[in-house]
């Protein structure tokens, strides 16, 4: 038996023999080899990006910051069975339909995201759950603590915390933080082990807006109140600093929450005011007429033919609402005559008029900080036929944007010196050092100092009483406009039959403008003109800003000591805090103004709609002038004590 | 102790030679392999099951524990064998046949079973593994039966037949579980201890013949069992597949190199490696320790071996040689086989890595055929062993 036992040990021993040298053969030989393999393996390396950079208005108010969050996700496969009886709890937590829990713990995929960016307290509930096969990440979200204010301006970042819109996007480099990598290893499930640096840092730059949350606020207020009364579709403000050309608001209507972008329409997200154009109308006529006089083709005195309401050109007549026979140049932009802005325009001829109007920076882009600008439409000196010369006199046939509007002005408003507007003041870093700045960029002298002191005096006559933009005169300051009412163009070609854009843009204080504001109301129902829709809009904003900035008054104008003691607004825009509270911050008026209008109020009305209204409503109208309503006032007549209501009628382009 | 023995040896006395067995002292060589084998599994076990259950039971000591109940309830096992003479061994015989029988016959009734396939039985809440405890029970009653017979083993019939069937039925059963690799092994410890007792080799081959058909159906029935054939056969095919967890082995032993990475700093153990705690433990091993511990290992198996089959050989009964000899063989052909599967020699079986390998059942048969194997150790008399 002892032989049979030997062989059995020399057979084991030889096995362990084989198994020593196998061992020996995959160290030594293959070792190296098989070591690289295993450390690329474990090898993990990971961007760790640090906290997202807040966005602060100039007076260092957050709009916009990030906080530590979590997103959750799922196994599915490896769910506990009873998850079953946990889904409405997740429902509940998560605040997301019961049936998205269930098809997302139903997933065929190894992997699902349950819900991205979750706050950290929401996150601790789930995580007490103890649901297997459920788990987190650590992420950021970004908060927008005003929720809807100034939301065109800001953008709005994606689940990754990259900015996809306006400043997000712009400024998306310094906000982002300087990207650094973590070098450690990872398990076999791909989760990091032994990660060596990383973690979460704070946010290494902070973006300065040059907008003024409280004039932001004003703007967003009252545009939304023109826009609730004119029942339009649409509407946006812009006050731009003509000094700087720091954008001190920009505010559009329909707006939307950044917090929560996914819920609106891509269209509302966009930023309007310098992605969308319109057509300027009468507006223009003072970029015109600047040009004229900077020339020295004609002076405020000159007299213009206005032809008495029609003017052929070619095969084409052009009209006036209210036919004028002579004006003067300065009339001539205060009737706002097409006719006459016509005649100025043949006498400056259209190659100096185009130049004119791309030196104002028509159909380039503004330069400013934001992404997706557009060039507006103006049509090329080629395309120029002596009718496109007549109708880009008055507005029509050339597109701006809000932005290029504005700049324009500014120029004006900055004795013709146009310059490069901007949204960011600088970056700074958390010691307080600017990494980038930006201020005024001067691009050219548009036309002469003189001339621009020329043109705001015309442009002030505008809205002195008999102006069409009486509606915009500020007691106490000197103030200069234009108003514009053009008729939206149509997408299939040609114009809209119903639709019209009315505007305003106008300057204060004249003698040197401190502030430049255009508001533009998309498609108003009740009315259609600029000076009826659009330039109370600017009034109420000029006002209030002229208060919170504390300008003083113009000399030889009364200034009204009502205000400058005590401002009737400044709105603190809601806290932080209360706006993470259920009550919605919402930048629309109190509804109060809208009361009056429903049985009589004409104002903005046709002759025709006024006369309607009147009988449907049992009133006594008696109307002067032909046009649309742009004044009423109630008389009662001293026989019968009976109540009428005297409208005065006016023309505005 | 001594006079205890001395009652026992008088109660219990070898059959033929009616006189009680002298009783020396253990034989210090194979208890120290054991020792140091069985400190080897504590130290791996900790190390690679302590992530594992933090990750998925949150208790990072869950296995530990589990596996120092079983280490205690096998050192107990391995102290009452040791304090027994081998003649009582041999009245254990049927009962642990039949106690293995009943057990394997249960693991494949349906509701008995626990887990996927049939291989454990459920005692609140402690899992058993009746293959296991099969493999001892085999040994200790091949050694009984085989010395019964040991004069009538010449014949095919009267001598290894009944030792046949027996056996044959529990690999039967094992099979049916299935575990494949249970049943090779139950089928290699029958051939080795029929070989050890004498069988002739006209039998043996035919045996071997007989096994090896059953074993290319096995492997041919199923089809993962077909597809480890084949990774082993090219080892470098379907690394995401079959051939991932041997890939993975061996990148473990790559890393470890010649000096291993240290103590505890394993990398593969975290969730690259399947079964790091049980079966592939000597990857790990291999990764954290390198080829010095790995050698260890093998020698240490070796050392038992050796001092084991020195045993069988110089034992004064035919039950007792027969014994040491089958649980020699059991603890180190199986660690061979389970080492020559980790680093690629073999196709891949499921045989745990004897006193290592965390698996509660396997470590408490290895320890009471260990503690039998150092009872028997105790008997070797130098005088016998000089002139048998």
């Amino acid at each position: 038996m002892s032989g049979r036992i030997g062989l059995v040990a020399g057979m084991l021993g030889v096995g362990l023999l084989l198994i020593v040298a196998r061992l020996v053969h995959l160290t030594v030989v293959q070792g190296d080899t098989l070591a690289q393999r295993a450390a690329r393996q474990h090898r993990h390396r990971e961007t760790v990006t640090p906290q997202r950079g807040a966005i602060v208005d100039r007076n260092g108010r957050r709009l916009a910051f990030s906080v530590g969050a979590e997103s959750l996700y799922v196994h599915p496969a490896k769910l506990p069975t009873d998850v079953e009886d946990m889904i409405p709890a997740l429902a509940q937590h998560l605040s997301l339909p019961a049936q998205q829990v269930d098809a997302i713990l139903h997933s065929s995929k190894p992997f699902v995201w349950l819900k991205r960016g979750v706050f950290p307290q929401e996150a601790s509930q789930i995580k007490a759950l103890r649901v297997s096969g459920l788990d987190s990440k650590s992420t950021q979200r970004r908060v927008y603590p005003y929720r809807t204010l100034a939301a065109p301006l800001l953008g709005f970042v994606n689940v990754d915390a990259k900015g996809l819109e306006g400043v997000e996007k712009a400024y998306n480099h310094y906000l982002l933080g300087p990207v650094s990598h973590t070098l450690g290893e990872r398990d076999g499930r791909q989760r990091a082990i032994l990660i060596r640096g990383g973690g979460q840092q704070p946010e290494t730059f902070r973006v300065r807006l040059t907008l003024d949350t409280t004039l932001q606020y004003v703007a967003e207020r009252e545009l939304n109140r023109a826009v609730q009364h004119s029942r339009a579709a649409a509407g946006s403000v812009i006050i731009l600093d003509p000094q700087t050309f720091a954008i001190l608001a920009l505010a559009q209507v329909p707006a939307f929450d950044p917090n929560m972008p996914g819920y609106f329409p891509p269209d509302t997200r966009r930023n309007r005011v310098i992605s969308d154009y319109y057509e300027p109308g009468s507006t223009l006529k003072a970029l015109l007429v600047a040009a004229a006089l900077d020339t020295g083709q004609v002076s405020e005195t000159d007299p213009i033919f206005c032809e008495h309401g029609a003017y052929r050109v070619g095969r084409h007549t052009i009209h006036d609402v209210h036919p004028y026979g002579e004006l003067s140049v300065d009339r001539v932009l205060t009737k706002s005559s097409n006719i006459g802005a016509a005649k100025i325009g043949q006498l400056l001829g259209k190659e100096r008029y185009y130049d004119y109007l791309r030196a104002f920076g028509l159909g380039q882009k503004t330069g400013v900080d934001l992404p997706g600008e557009i060039n507006g439409n103006l049509p090329s000196l080629r395309a120029w036929s002596r009718i496109k010369l007549v109708t880009v006199s008055f507005g029509q046939g050339v597109a701006v944007t809000p932005l290029q509007l504005a700049c324009a002005y500014a120029a004006l408003a900055n004795d013709g010196m146009l310059m490069r507007p901007y949204v960011v003041s600088d970056v700074v870093t958390r010691t307080g050092e600017v990494v980038h700045a930006n201020g005024p960029t001067p691009l050219r002298q548009v036309i002469q100092p003189e001339t621009a002191r020329r043109i705001r005096t015309l442009l002030e006559h505008v809205v002195e009483p008999g102006g069409t933009g009486r509606r915009a005169h500020i007691q106490g300051f000197r103030v200069a406009g234009k108003t514009g009412t053009s008729q939206k163009s149509d997408p299939r070609g040609g114009y809209s039959e119903t639709g019209r854009i009315a505007s305003f843009i106008g300057m204060v204080p004249a003698e040197q403008p401190r502030l430049v504001i255009l508001a533009v109301i998309d498609e108003p129902q009740t009315a259609t003109y600029g000076g009826t829709v659009a330039a109370p809009v600017f009034q109420a904003i000029a006002r209030q800003a002229l208060t919170y900035l504390g300008v003083a008054g113009s000399a030889g104008e009364g200034v009204d000591i009502q205000w400058a003691a005590r401002p009737p607004v400044s709105p603190a825009p809601p806290s932080a805090e209360s706006a993470f509270s259920s009550e919605a911050y919402d930048a629309g008026g109190d509804g109060s103004s809208a009361d009056r209008s429903e049985v009589d109020d004409f104002i903005g009305l046709s002759l025709r709609a006024a006369m309607r209204k009147a009988s449907a409503n049992g009133l006594r109208v008696v109307a002067h002038g032909s046009g649309y309503v742009t004044g009423q006032r109630v008389r009662n007549k001293a026989q019968t004590g009976e109540a009428v209501y005297e409208l005065r009628l006016e023309a505005d382009w | 102790m001594k006079m205890l023995d001395a009652r026992l040896s008088g109660l219990f006395t070898d059959a033929r030679t009616a006189q009680p067995l002298q009783c020396g002292p253990v034989d210090s060589w194979l208890l120290g392999a054991v020792l140091l084998l069985l400190l080897s599994g504590e130290l791996f076990v900790l190390n690679t099951t302590y992530f594992y259950a933090f990750d998925r039971f949150d208790d990072a000591y869950l296995f530990v524990r589990k596996h120092n109940l079983a280490l205690v309830i096998g050192c107990l096992g391995c102290l009452v064998a040791l304090a027994l003479p081998s003649t009582v061994f041999r009245t254990l015989a049927y009962p642990a046949l039949i106690g293995a029988f009943v057990s394997l016959c249960l693991v494949l009734l349906p509701g008995f079973s626990h887990g996927n396939v049939q291989r454990w039985l459920s005692f609140g809440g402690l899992n058993f593994q009746p293959s296991e405890f099969a493999k001892g029970a085999v040994v200790l009653y091949l050694a009984y039966a085989l010395a019964k017979k040991a004069d009538r083993l010449h014949s095919f019939v009267y001598g290894l037949l009944p030792s046949l069937l027996v056996v044959g039925c529990v690999v039967a059963l094992i099979a049916l579980e299935p575990d494949l690799g249970g049943a090779v092994f139950i089928s290699l410890l029958l051939a080795a201890v029929l070989f050890a007792a004498g069988a002739r080799g006209r039998h043996l081959a035919v045996l071997a013949g007989v096994g090896l058909l059953c074993l290319s159906y096995g492997v041919l029935s199923a089809e993962y069992r077909t597809d480890r054939f084949l990774t082993f056969l090219d080892q470098s095919a379907d690394l995401q597949g079959e051939g991932y967890q041997l890939d993975q082995s061996r990148l473990a032993f790559g890393a470890g190199g010649v000096s291993g990475v240290g103590l505890g700093e394993s990398r593969q153990k975290m969730f690259y490696l399947p079964e790091a705690h049980t079966d592939f433990i000597f990857a790990v091993i291999g990764e954290e320790t390198g080829l010095w511990g790995t050698t260890g290992i093998v020698l240490l198996f070796g050392l038992f071996g050796a001092r084991g089959l020195r045993v069988a050989a110089y034992h004064p009964t035919q039950f007792g040689r027969l014994l040491a000899f089958g649980c020699t063989f059991f603890i180190v052909c199986q660690a061979g086989i389970n080492m020559a599967v980790v680093i690629g020699l073999l196709p891949i079986t499921g045989l745990p890595l004897p006193f290592v390998s965390y698996g509660g059942s396997a470590l408490v048969s290895s320890l009471f055929c260990t503690g039998m194997l150092l009872r028997l150790s105790r008997e070797v008399q130098l005088g016998e062993e000089a002139h048998a």
